[in-house]
């Protein structure tokens, strides 16, 4: 009796036990389950190698990193214009701004691989990506377009030297300038010849789609089912041309990306974007820096190009030889407050280097570092001859 | 129709399943044999190789064969072997009297002793002991990409040839040349050339991963045979020109392509490869099911366009791999590996923040040579205007004002002097001046007018 008493016993003591294991179990396969997608947005805004930079781009990966991002979507909405009233053309061909997208592309390649234990999965989101960030959501085997979203604007490749030195030497730089932008594009796992009828006028590419793939044709559509990328002529119509559109090379909008699965969606909110990225029952959106960090950014690059302007016109006001100072301790005042004018103006041109680049320093006629620093060893040389 | 037909018999390192298993495939061990016999190697595709083994590690057999009045030494990997016959006559009884010879040879050749080696100034890495039956590669960087990627300028021969001893103190087998240059001086190529050909490919296993070699930098890996990609890999452009992109033209040029047409000969590569990157000129392909690849200097002969009429070829990473130039593509350095066909591979080297791969010591020297380069090379305008200035300034003063100037120009000299020292190439970027003649020609006039100064009047 008592052994089958003790029998029952522990037969009820492992049933109690494996229920509880398997109530803990399920609690833990819940617990698991329920932990949210941690979404880290950045927009990138504004005017490309100037706000958008590789230096505050770096910090919000850094932060989206910090943060545990499992998810992190980069919104696209570079500036465009001519200036604040004139949208730029989609016939502009900016192609060289490829090699400034190479300083910010391996923040999201080889950094992102580098620097986190587990890279995050990387959205790109496309409003206006023309010019040089036409490069950047390339990058990613993921991108989403807004419904007015534009990506190109990087034509000029087998024209853009014309006129220039022998063309076997255009034709070696247009085909280097190619072998990047296409290798960026094979990188993210998409058909090099994209961007080669991105870049290329007078390249001709049309394509069908083929088992819900498209299959890329370097030719006109000859049946019903295929459809032209790009006109295979070297220039545009005039019309087109006033209208500021084009044919003779590839613009993505979102129904095109779409249609050739550069585009896995289009979405106006985030929500939508979310929604199409499979997130939307259990995500959270990450309280990050990136806003601050790229609008600090900006707001710094405009208060040094503001100072150094400033600096600039008060020492061109002045005398700059300080030779026409009265006494020796005067013309020493004068060259050592100019010498740490100029110092002041030299930190800030290493600080903000990326952004200052050659346009800017001829648009606020600042010259360049090498010139200031000539400027200034030429002020010790005159205090070094000067007598009292 | 101008049509020129090559092979390149590589199939093996793409269909060789692994290094020390297989039935048909000769293991890492039965090739462990001591190197220095004359041998017949059969490779997977049926072709034989004779000549002398000059060096084996892990299974890779470096043998030194002679085709006409020259001596080359091809690498071999398991995967791409047959059979070795170790016992093999020679075919011709010459050939291999020759061969040992030569070798004999390059034993005297002087080395220098791995005690004697200065260490990079930043090196921290202890060396480290060796796993048994596991290959130690080492990584270094040819170019760092963005400002520091000229070659001439950061990308030299001297700096590749003073590593070699730190290499060797380190243990290393297989050096890895990673790419990242957007070309430079013609000049330098085959400096590098011979040093890549001659030391590092005689004493490692070596190859090269690009990411980005154009022009001068495409021409300084050919010599390597063993070439891999990045995903966003770019090889070619090669075109020779100067000033406002004029080419270079007539003996110059026909100078150039043949010399690279020899250096292709040094890294296994068809020379149409190298002189479509060059000139434009047609190239197409196709790749027999057997994995032997045809080219032809047209544009239509060929199943694969590599290069249309008046264009001038770039490889990527996939146009490279689809006619077996690259031997792989490789983001990572598991990745290279898995390419390399190495199971097991102890990366040699210090691990970093911000870096890819672990740096050795000779990596480390690459690197300080850069940075001390970009220092220079940044202030060397400044050094050269201040000098200038102060040598000007000083015709009319009197003698105390003089010294100073004196002073002055005398530290911006140093400078010089000192830049010009640790890279003789910026003689002639800077001063238009050979390296040889830069003391002659520029150091003592200058330092004769600073003495000027110091003369009292």
């Amino acid at each position: 009796m008592l052994s089958l008493f003790a029998g029952v016993g522990r037969w009820l003591a492992w049933s109690i036990v494996a229920v509880l294991a398997c109530v803990v179990s399920a609690n833990v396969a819940v617990a698991q389950d329920s932990a949210p997608t941690r979404v880290y947005v950045i927009d990138l805004n504004g005017e490309f190698g100037y706000d958008i930079s590789q230096t505050p781009i770096r910090q919000a990966m850094r932060d989206a990193r910090d943060q545990n991002a499992d998810v992190v979507i980069v919104k696209i909405d570079a500036k465009w214009e001519q200036d604040e009233l004139t949208p730029l053309p989609d016939n502009v061909a900016q192609f060289d701004e490829l090699f400034r997208a190479q300083k910010i592309l391996p923040i999201f390649a080889d950094e992102m691989q580098r620097e986190w234990a587990k890279p995050p999965r990387l959205v790109m989101w496309v409003k206006r990506a023309m010019g040089g960030p036409a490069f950047i959501p390339f990058v990613s085997p993921e991108i989403y377009f807004t419904s007015d979203g534009k990506m190109g604007g990087v034509g000029g490749i087998g024209v853009m030297l014309e006129g220039k030195g022998d063309e076997v030497v255009r034709q070696k730089q247009y085909s280097l300038r190619m072998a990047r932008a296409e290798g960026f594009l094979i990188r993210g796992g998409y058909d090099p010849m994209i961007v080669q009828a991105m870049c290329r006028p007078g390249f001709l590419l049309s394509y069908r789609m083929e088992g819900g793939k498209p299959l890329f044709l370097e030719r006109a559509p000859e049946r019903p089912d295929e459809f032209a990328l790009t006109s295979g002529l070297m220039g545009d119509s005039m019309q087109a041309s006033v209208r500021g559109t084009t044919s003779s090379v590839l613009t993505l909008t979102a129904d095109t990306a779409r249609a050739i699965s550069v585009s896995r969606g289009t979405a106006d909110t985030l929500d939508d974007l979310v929604f199409q990225l499979g997130l939307s029952r259990n995500h959270q959106i990450v309280d990050g820096k990136s806003k601050r960090i790229m609008e600090y950014w900006t707001r710094d690059l405009n208060n040094a190009s503001k100072e150094i302007k400033r600096i600039l016109e008060e020492m061109g006001s002045g005398d700059q030889s300080s030779g026409g100072a009265e006494t020796y301790e005067s013309r020493t005042q004068a060259r050592g407050k100019q010498i740490r004018q100029l110092d002041t103006i030299i930190n800030k041109l290493k600080i903000y280097e990326e952004a200052f680049g050659p346009r800017w320093h001829a648009e606020n006629r600042v010259p360049s570092r090498t010139e200031l620093e000539l400027r200034r060893e030429q002020l010790e040389l005159q205090q070094l001859v000067d007598k009292k | 129709m101008n049509k020129f037909r090559m092979k390149k018999m590589i199939a093996g390192l793409f269909l060789g399943v692994a290094l020390t298993v297989g039935m048909s495939a000769p293991t890492a061990n039965a090739f462990a044999a001591a190197a220095g016999g004359w041998a017949k190697i059969t490779l997977k595709n049926g072709k034989t190789v004779e000549g002398e083994i000059v060096r084996e590690v892990d299974g890779v057999v470096w043998i030194k064969i002679t085709s006409g009045k020259y001596d080359e030494t091809r690498m071999f990997t398991p995967s791409e072997m047959k059979s070795i016959d170790r016992d093999a006559a020679p075919t011709t009884a010459s050939e291999p009297e020759k061969a040992s010879e030569a070798t004999k040879a390059e034993d005297k050749a002087p080395t220098t002793s791995t005690e004697a080696i200065p260490a990079p100034a930043s090196s921290e890495s202890a060396p480290q002991p060796r796993k048994p039956g596991v290959p130690r590669a080492a990584v270094i960087t040819l170019g760092e990409g963005g400002d520091r990627d000229m070659v001439g300028l950061y990308l030299m021969a001297k700096p590749l040839h003073d590593a070699i001893p730190l290499l060797k103190q380190e243990d290393v087998d297989i050096v890895v040349f990673r790419v990242n240059s957007g070309g430079g001086a013609l000049l330098e190529i085959q400096k590098l050339s011979d040093v890549i050909y001659n030391e590092y490919r005689k004493n490692f296993r070596t190859v090269a991963w690009i990411d980005w070699a154009i022009s001068a930098a495409a021409m300084t890996s050919h010599a390597v045979e063993e070439i891999y990609f990045t995903p966003e890999g770019a090889y070619g452009a090669c075109t020779g020109w100067s000033g406002d992109l004029v080419a270079v033209k007539d003996r110059e040029l026909e100078q150039i392509l043949f010399q690279m047409e020899k250096i292709s000969t040094r890294g296994n590569h068809p020379f149409e490869i190298m002189r479509a990157m060059q000139i434009m000129e047609p190239l197409s392909a196709t790749v027999s099911p057997q994995g032997d690849v045809s080219f032809y200097q047209d544009a239509t002969s060929g199943d694969i366009l590599l290069n249309p009429k008046d264009r001038v070829l770039t490889f990527t990473s996939q146009t490279a791999s689809k006619i077996r130039f690259s031997l792989g593509t490789a983001s990572t350095l598991d990745e290279l590996a898995k390419a390399m066909r190495l199971p097991e591979v102890e990366w040699v080297g210090v691990k970093k923040p911000g870096y890819l791969w672990p740096i050795c010591k000779a990596e480390q020297m690459q690197m300080d040579f850069r940075e001390k380069t970009a220092r220079d090379d940044q202030q060397f305008t400044e050094y050269v205007q201040t000098l200038n200035a102060a040598l000007q300034m000083a015709s009319g003063m009197d003698d105390d004002r003089r010294a100073r100037l004196a002073g002055k120009a005398r530290e911006c000299m140093n400078r010089i002097m000192s830049a010009v020292n640790n890279n003789p190439n910026l003689a002639i970027f800077k001063f238009g001046i050979l390296p040889d003649k830069f003391r002659e020609e520029w150091a003592d006039p200058t330092e004769k007018k600073i003495r000027e100064l110091t003369k009292k009047k």
